[in-house]
């Protein structure tokens, strides 16, 4: 029955009859419609699958099936499942609507073999994902999702641009790889917005921890990643990519140092890791494009995994910032050892999945001799293990003992990250059937001594100059200027210096307006002129008048 | 004896076995890493400790010189310490 349907299809189904659903059974329709997906795309539907449609003359591709699309599919499918079981408490429509919605555009946005497809469901993905913000109905939600709408709605319009430049260039709607060329130019710009590429990418630690607890995991899963999906399809080989990756990989580690909330340092983190899979797209080769697509199942997993971690705190404590938080790991030590998982994974412990994966990211960048940029993955790895692996759990967990009332955490929620967890060890022990699924055949051992002595040492000695250094990355109550500073801030020198003085042109020419009116009104008006004027004159004279005054113009125009 | 120090055995331990291990491997294997330098003795640990201090020290440098800032410096933001005195996050957290 569900076979043949589009994978975007059956969420977009499942969204419409989770809205009417009653709140006992509308939990476990939302899981079982991303267990139909994952049966679909395990066993169902076949690379090379294809839809084709016409619209307006123009040849679309609502659905064109590959092996690229598939595992990050799988990957969505599989997340979307977890946050399934992790929000199975959760009884609010708008936020399970909103969640069908947003993973049935990025599933869209995956399938689309056309540009003019991806266009629409690229919108549908930042109206439903600004919900998921504005549900978390902390005191800065709807603010920021306001500001994530805008900045999307932002990159949507130069995806458009970009879009109907490409098709003026070249006359085809396809979405293949583009050339260097501006309606190329602005697309990828559409997508380095959602990729959050700096200085492009500041939305998304300002908007996704103030997403609700359960509609944060599916933030961290859908908008970057169906972005890198893009790029590879688009931009692979791109050069600009590869300096981008390897800045985005560095920006979030440094910002993560600074960073008090759990689920914003989180965030930067999503930031530094997908550049990991910008930088491969950039590379663009064969075994690249296999890393990014391992690098992006992995980290929709892990990062999903660790999120949940956060948000079982949050859920339980009611508190994300570590300055609040210390010393609960007797009252969650379920989530500590889950959460551990994750960040264990994220930071590349061998038997994991971050392991494998970003061994085939950084061999692809030593294959082709870029030693800088897989030096400077490795330096990013260790940043990864210091906050995610170590200084997130020591000052949440650990660290100082607070006293503070702890509620239970739901079961579901358990299952959720159990989920996840199992994931991020499968496919760090079981990593052939994980390689059948990648884009292209790939012969790599990513355990061999070398590798593990020297992933242990660089781990090892991390977590040595943590303990060393403990006293100075004890998070403080305080805040990151990032990039949305010119959006948040000089927004208002800016409105001082432009906006203010044009709309005096605006306010001066309304006045001298209102004075000519003024002034007409009182030279008709006044006595000495004309008496009272409109009540002396007949209405008929005066129209006579007129009609005269006309004739005049007219023959005037006329002759002359 | 404390779980920190119990760490910090368990890490010394760990960094011990695996320089142990890369005397060994640098002895009985020759391998082919076109990474700058990596093969030789040590390589990854001053490597782990050089990217440690750039972060951790390079990041508090850029707080100091203004891009960290208090809780309250956006406005339509406000206060929003979890330490106890202003703006808890809702109880009924979603």
């Amino acid at each position: 029955m569900f076979a043949n349907l589009p994978p975007f299809l059956v969420l977009m189904i499942a969204a419409a009859v989770v809205a009417i659903l009653g709140r006992r059974v509308r939990g476990w329709a939302f899981i079982a419609a991303f267990g139909v997906v994952v049966a679909q795309l395990l066993f169902w539907l076949e690379p090379g699958t294809t839809i084709d449609a016409t619209w307006l003359g123009f040849d679309l591709t609502p659905m064109s099936v590959d092996k690229l699309s598939i595992v990050f599919a799988l990957a969505f499918a599989l997340v979307g499942m977890a946050g399934g079981f992790y929000a199975l408490h959760m009884r609010e429509r708008g936020q399970q609507v909103a969640a069908l919605l947003y993973a049935s555009a990025a599933m869209g946005v995956l399938f689309a073999g056309d540009l003019l497809t991806l266009l629409v469901f690229w919108e549908i993905m930042a109206v439903a994902s600004a919900y998921l913000v504005y549900a978390g109905r902390y005191r800065d939600s709807s603010n920021a999702a306001m500001r994530y709408l805008l900045v999307h709605v932002t990159g949507g319009a130069l995806l458009l641009a970009g879009i109907l430049i490409h098709i003026g260039e070249t006359g085809s709607v396809a979405f293949d790889l583009f050339e260097v060329s501006l309606g190329g130019s602005l697309v990828l710009a559409g997508f380095a917005v959602n990729a959050a590429i700096p200085p492009l990418h500041a939305w998304l630690p300002d908007a996704y921890p103030e997403g609700s607890v359960t509609g944060m995991v599916f933030l961290s899963a859908f908008t970057t990643k169906t972005a890198v999906y893009t790029l590879l399809r688009g931009f692979a080989g791109w050069d600009i990519l590869i300096y981008g990756g390897v800045a985005m990989a560095l920006y979030g580690v440094v910002y993560a140092v600074l960073e008090n909330d759990t689920r914003r340092l989180l965030a930067y983190h999503i930031v530094s890791q997908v550049g990991f899979m910008v930088a491969a797209a950039g590379i663009g080769t064969e075994m690249a494009v296999n890393g990014a697509a391992a690098h992006a199942f992995a980290h929709v997993l892990y990062k999903g995994l660790l999120v949940m971690g956060a948000g079982a705190v949050l859920y339980a404590t009611g508190k994300s910032k570590m300055t609040g938080l210390g010393g609960i790991v007797h009252l969650l030590p379920w989530v500590m050892a889950l959460y551990m998982i994750g960040g264990f994974a994220i930071s590349g412990f061998p038997l994991l999945s971050g392991y494998v994966a970003k061994s085939i990211v950084i061999e692809a960048a030593e294959n082709v001799n870029l030693i800088w940029v897989a030096l400077l993955l490795y330096a990013a790895s260790i940043g990864t293990f210091l906050h995610t692996g170590l200084k997130l759990p020591y000052f949440t967990w650990f660290g100082p003992m607070r006293e503070m009332p702890v509620r239970a955490i739901p079961a579901g929620m358990y299952a959720g990250m159990g989920l996840a967890a199992a994931v991020c060890i499968g496919v760090g022990v079981y990593h052939y059937p994980f390689y059948a699924m990648l884009p292209y055949p790939i012969d790599f051992q990513p355990y061999t001594s070398y590798k593990l002595i020297h992933t242990a040492e660089y781990l090892t000695f991390t977590a040595l100059a943590f303990w060393l250094f403990l006293e100075a990355l004890k998070p403080k109550a305080a805040i990151s200027i990032d990039t949305d500073w010119i959006y948040r801030r000089a927004a208002r020198p800016a409105d001082a210096l432009v906006l203010t003085p044009i709309m005096a042109v605006f306010e001066a020419g309304a006045r001298l307006r209102d004075a000519v009116v003024a002034s007409a009104t009182r030279f008709v008006m006044q006595p000495g002129i004309s008496g009272n004027w409109e009540r002396e004159v007949p209405v008929g004279v005066a129209a006579v008048g007129v009609f005269v005054m006309f004739v005049v113009l007219l023959m005037w125009g006329l002759v002359g | 004896m404390t779980r920190s120090r119990k760490l910090v055995i368990v890490a010394l331990g760990a960094a011990a076995i695996s320089i142990v291990a890369d005397v060994f491997l640098t002895i009985s294997e020759h391998h082919a890493t076109p990474l700058w330098g990596s093969g030789l003795l040590g390589y990854w640990p001053v490597f782990a400790v050089f990217w440690f201090a750039i972060f951790v020290f390079g990041s508090k440098w850029l707080g100091t010189i203004g891009v960290q800032q208090g809780e309250d410096y956006y406005p339509e933001s406000g206060p929003d310490s979890e330490t106890g005195a202003v703006g808890e996050r809702r109880d009924d957290v979603r």
